[in-house]
């Protein structure tokens, strides 16, 4: 306001502002002006007291000493008049002294938002030593007129925090100051347990607690713990076995938590002490047991949680640090208290009962839920240092709540089981723990969709298959109850996907163990599908874990007949789909036809050899036979019709071949085959992906997918000097490749195809390099379609295009790491110096400042090979650097830096982390952001 | 104790205080009982009216020893169908790049809450896989259906 305009007022014209100041301070006080003119006018004295540069020491004793003449006095009055500032504050009245206390705290706040990094600042911040001694008495003044004047109190305390906040970072090492702020604690304290001002004080102390927690000495936490105790107990104990909601007692309880957590060490390690540990737990574990619930009417067990979190992280830290040995003296009383912690909280994160919850709305929906998060996530802490009694108390709590069917409780507690999954599973020992509850009625029960249990506690038992899959998997008598719950689950809507999760999880990984089960199951998914919760996802996720279970038969034969019973279900929908086409019903169409391949896809992925399938080293013999056997049936003639029949399920193509879905599960069934090593339904000939790619334009949706399958396919067949080759299949892919690198002309009009075209064409090196230099090449050769359009890439905008084109060009000009013949060696060698000059030029156009720097080391790998292996490098890059091409316009790059990065790269040569060091600093140099370009 | 160490106390203090609603984060138990405070396991729920809305992505952020001069690494665990996403599941976002947005003073919560604002606001500038992207840029009603699926596959609890 006044000093806004932050100039500064030479010393006289700066007496004479304060003494207006000071003039209309005493005038408003003693006219009784309210207080926004007060705060107002004490805070461009602030403003005076930072931005005067005559100093101004007493400022405080200055405005009493005004008071007191009941006009604005020079400042020489200061030294003139020797009477002690409590005798002049003695004679000061109450609105008086409340004016000076606002002078104070605006003081403190002001200053704590100036650096003293100045002489000028840290002159003033030195006064502010002085000055503590006039605030602190002035508030100790008002704390004493608590009783008679209580808005006197309350104003101490606002400046009392002010003063605190000021001193944290001031005062780190200054005692003697921070003394004076000291000294105020207890007459402060007492406005804790009064009756009016009880509230500002709860909220002052608490937020020093919080945040400057060093400022209370021993005495004082000692002295807080006993007003705790005489003053706040009685309160909180009655508003919380009350359910009393009148929002003081959550003040109490806040003050409470904030004392517990500053004062953790005492809480957790002096367990027998009355005031400092045993009251505090009392009063903590009060503030979780009472009956409300989080979000609704219990406000407070939310906020205890942060002080629980804080004993159980200070016991975890201190017990996995080793430091007080194995078993420090208090961890007994530390297990008690969780132990009890543990328990209230299973009963507070029990859901409530539906007419209850009926009343809700989405807030104490959301509130109920997020605590339960976070007593979840404190109980795991607490579990990692209670370990397996807390995991058997919460198994007994299962099976006692099961048994008595307490659905609400045994849903709390399987929620507990599930957040521990990943704790408890890592010990071995607790096998026989769990073990109680896979042996109980329980997966039988909520199988039982006749009986009345609410949905979330079978969701609570689907999620715990989901959660403690691993330790059900090492038990297979556990299986069949488990999986015939999740399969009755699917006809729930509510509960159809995540058991469709487990059940895929389940199914695939125990494919052994299930076998028998298998004419269950395919029962069970028949009724699923003629069911509510029969939508695309789960129908699919349930067929791939039904495959993966025929996966695990033996012999081979014995996998046709429920094989082909899962394709005779993709069949009918092949034919619906089909149906609908015809009847113009397209959005049936695309959801029956593209689930249809969907579910084909997924079969494929079942029946896919598991990678962890354990190989026996004693039998070679029964592996070879298996080998056999595979081979001997899939190239039989029932082998071949079953992948005749999966084959011809691909005619669903022609009436959903349009959409992105359908050619994306069409590439996952071709896909599933590719990763076999042995012969088996879905190890189709390669000629299949051929003709599939064959049988696309530009237009197919996912066309890039199309062909990233088609560039699989050439990599499993390249990748190892002894993967059998397909050479005709290579060809014949090539050859539409080179068809749509010719119609896209370049790399812009559609990156993601260009790019899949440019892997696949560096996926052919080395073993098919032959086919991308034939001997017999001549001018406007298909090669120089296929070297122009990767060219083009490489300054292309598109950033994926261009990385493959940079890799395509790396592999290229390195030595080719298969033999090659005589002549196409010498087609490459004429390749590479025909287009040598042109790819430098290429990648000095990005790196001149048209790449975006995330580009350059992309670009940097075909220049280090350049640099590695051509000798003319050196000419090519000097050409490049002088050519119209080179795009730093503005002519940052002169010629001597341009001569400088040239001999800075060449003495790079073969140091990969150096050429890129030089390219980065040129690059930013053609940019503009570095001005000159280092040596 | 050391900056970072000090810093990521104050990260799992200030977190445990006050996190947004259905967020996960916590450092990861060390083989002696102890916190791991340079690794958490942290999860960021697809944003409400979004087509993420009911997802809970999983994700692994790792503190370097020179966070928070440095920032900490975001995966995906396991990789998320996303065009900023790499393959390997490390989420590409300038305020996780040391070399752009990051700076020490940018929180945990502002990480995991800048990385469920990425989920819907693709950053095509910036395309980390090609699968992703291309759908993105291509058949956005594909990609959404797509993102749908992967919602279902990752349901929050």
């Amino acid at each position: 306001m006044l000093f806004g305009c932050r100039s500064r007022l030479d010393p006289a014209n700066a007496q004479i502002v304060l003494s207006r100041l000071l003039h209309w301070l005493v005038r408003l006080t003693n006219q009784g002006d309210g207080a926004m003119v007060g705060k107002k006018l004490c805070s461009a004295i602030t403003a005076y007291y930072i931005q005067s540069t005559a100093p101004w020491e007493q400022p405080l004793r200055h405005i009493a000493l005004c008071f007191r003449h009941g006009e604005a006095v020079s400042p020489d009055a200061l030294q003139t008049d020797n009477t002690p500032f409590s005798v002049l504050l003695a004679s000061l009245s109450h609105p008086q002294i409340t004016t000076v206390l606002w002078l104070a705290a605006s003081l403190a706040e002001e200053m704590g938002r100036v650096d003293s990094n100045t002489a000028q600042t840290a002159r003033i911040h030195a006064q502010m030593e002085n000055i503590v001694r006039d605030a602190s008495e002035t508030m100790h003044r008002a704390l004493q007129l608590q009783t008679s004047t209580p808005e006197l109190a309350t104003e101490a305390l606002v400046t009392f925090q002010q003063w605190v906040d000021y001193a944290q970072p001031v005062w780190p090492r200054n005692p003697d100051a921070l003394q004076y702020l000291r000294n105020l604690i207890a007459p402060a304290a007492a406005c804790l347990s009064s009756t009016t001002v009880s509230q500002e004080a709860l909220d002052v102390f608490r937020d020093i607690l919080e945040s400057y927690t060093s400022f209370f000495r021993y005495e004082h936490i000692a002295m807080l713990a006993e007003i705790i105790y005489q003053y706040i107990n009685p309160p909180l104990q009655r508003a919380l076995q009350e359910q009393d909601s009148d929002g003081q007692h959550v003040l109490y309880g806040q003050f409470v938590i904030a004392f517990g957590c500053a004062n953790i060490q005492q809480v957790v390690e002096d367990p027998q002490n009355q005031l400092g540990s045993i009251n505090l737990v009392t009063l903590h574990t009060q503030m979780i047991s009472t009956p409300g619930y989080p979000g609704d009417d219990d406000q407070l067990s939310v906020q205890a949680i942060e002080f629980w979190n804080t004993y159980v992280e200070h016991v975890n830290d201190i017990i996995g640090s080793g430091d007080e040995g194995d078993n420090p003296p208090w961890q007994p009383a530390a297990q008690m208290t969780l132990q009890r912690v543990f328990e209230c909280l299973c009963r507070k994160i029990t859901t409530p009962p539906p007419d209850v919850a009926e009343e809700w709305g989405d807030d104490e929906h959301e509130g109920f839920k997020e605590f339960r998060l976070d007593a979840t996530d404190l109980l795991l802490s607490i579990y990692i240092f209670l370990e397996k009694p807390m995991l058997e108390e919460l198994v007994g709590l299962i099976c006692r709540s099961l048994q008595a069917k307490e659905w609400r409780v045994l849903e709390a507690a399987l929620f507990i089981l599930n957040r521990l999954a990943d704790n408890v599973l890592e010990e071995p020992g607790n096998g026989s723990v769990l073990e109680k509850v896979f042996q109980t009625t329980l997966f039988r029960e909520v199988a039982n969709f006749s009986l009345d249990i609410p949905s979330q506690t079978r969701r609570a038992a689907i999620d715990l298959l989901g959660s403690y899959g691993q330790y059900i998997e090492r038990h297979a008598e556990f299986l069949p109850d488990t999986l015939n719950f999740l399969f009755a689950s699917l006809e729930t809507t509510t509960l159809a996907a995540a058991a469709a999760r487990s059940i895929d999880s389940l199914c695939s990984t125990c494919r052994a163990e299930l076998t028998n089960e298998l004419p269950g199951f395919v029962a069970q998914y028949q009724r699923f599908l003629k069911s509510d919760g029969n939508d695309p996802y789960t129908k699919k996720m349930v067929i791939g874990a039904i495959a993966s279970i025929i996966q695990a038969m033996r012999p081979e034969s014995a996998k046709a007949e429920p094989l082909i019973a899962l394709i005779e279900q993709v069949e009918r929908d092949v034919e619906a789909a089909k149906k609908f086409a015809a009847a113009g019903e397209a959005e049936q169409e695309e959801e029956v036809g593209v689930n249809a391949l969907e579910c084909l896809a997924s079969i494929g992925r079942g029946m896919q050899v598991p990678d962890d399938v354990p190989i026996d080293l004693y039998s070679e013999e029964s592996g070879d036979a298996a080998a056999t056997d595979k081979s001997t049936y899939w190239q039989s003639a029932d082998g071949q019709a079953i992948q005749r029949r999966i084959m011809g399920c691909f005619s669903v193509l022609q009436v959903v071949g349009g959409y992105s879905a359908a050619i994306d599960a069409a590439c996952q069934v071709l896909k599933s085959g590719y990763t076999e090593t042995e012969p088996g339904p879905f190890v189709l000939p390669p000629s299949v992906t051929v003709s599939f790619v064959q049988q696309c334009s530009l237009t197919t949706p996912q066309l890039e997918m199309v062909l990233s399958t088609a560039c699989l396919l050439v990599t499993q067949h390249s990748h190892a000097p002894k993967a059998p080759r397909i050479e005709s299949e290579v060809r014949a892919i090539y050859a539409c490749v080179l068809n749509f690198m010719t119609a896209l002309r370049d790399s812009t009009h559609d990156p993601a195809v260009a790019n899949a075209c440019i892997e696949i064409v560096g996926r052919m090196m080395p073993y098919y390099t032959h086919v991308l230099f034939p001997t017999d090449s001549a001018p406007n050769n298909p090669t120089a379609t296929m070297l122009n359009f990767v060219l083009t890439a490489v300054i292309g905008p598109d950033q994926f295009p261009k990385r493959a084109a940079c890799d395509f060009w790396t592999k290229l000009i390195k030595p080719q790491t298969a033999a090659l013949t005589p002549q196409t060696r010498q087609s490459l060698e004429a390749a590479i110096e025909a287009y040598g000059a042109q790819l430098t030029e290429c990648i000095i156009v990005e790196i001149g400042g048209r790449g975006r720097r995330s580009e350059l080391d992309v670009v940097c790998n075909p220049l280090l090979a350049l640099l590695l292996h051509r000798g003319e490098t050196r000419r090519w890059l000097e050409r490049a650097l002088g050519s119209e091409s080179f795009p730093d316009t503005q002519g940052r790059a002169t010629d001597e830096e341009k001569g400088r990065f040239l001999r800075g790269v060449v003495a790079a040569g073969s140091d990969g982390r150096k050429v890129r060091e030089v390219v980065r600093v040129f690059w930013a140099l053609c940019r503009g952001t570095v001005v000159g370009f280092g040596s | 104790m050391s900056l970072t160490q000090t810093r990521l106390q104050e990260e799992r203090k200030a977190w445990r205080k006050d996190h947004p609603f259905g967020f996960v984060a916590r450092p990861v138990k060390t083989a002696n009982g102890g916190l791991d405070l340079k690794k958490w396991e942290c999860a960021v729920p697809g944003k409400e009216n979004t087509i993420w809305a009911g997802g809970l992505f999983k994700l692994e952020v790792t503190f370097p020893d020179e966070y928070p001069t440095k920032p900490p690494k975001c995966k995906f665990v396991p990789p998320l169908f996303h065009p900023n996403v790499y393959p390997s599941g490390t989420v590409c976002l300038s305020i996780l790049n040391e070399d752009e947005g990051w700076k020490p003073a940018i929180t945990v919560k502002e990480i995991l809450i800048g990385i469920q604002f990425l989920l819907n606001e693709v950053n095509p500038e910036s395309p980390a896989q090609a699968d992703a992207y291309n759908l993105y840029k291509k058949d956005r009603p594909a990609y959404e259906k797509k993102i749908r699926q992967v919602v279902k596959e990752n349901q929050a609890p």
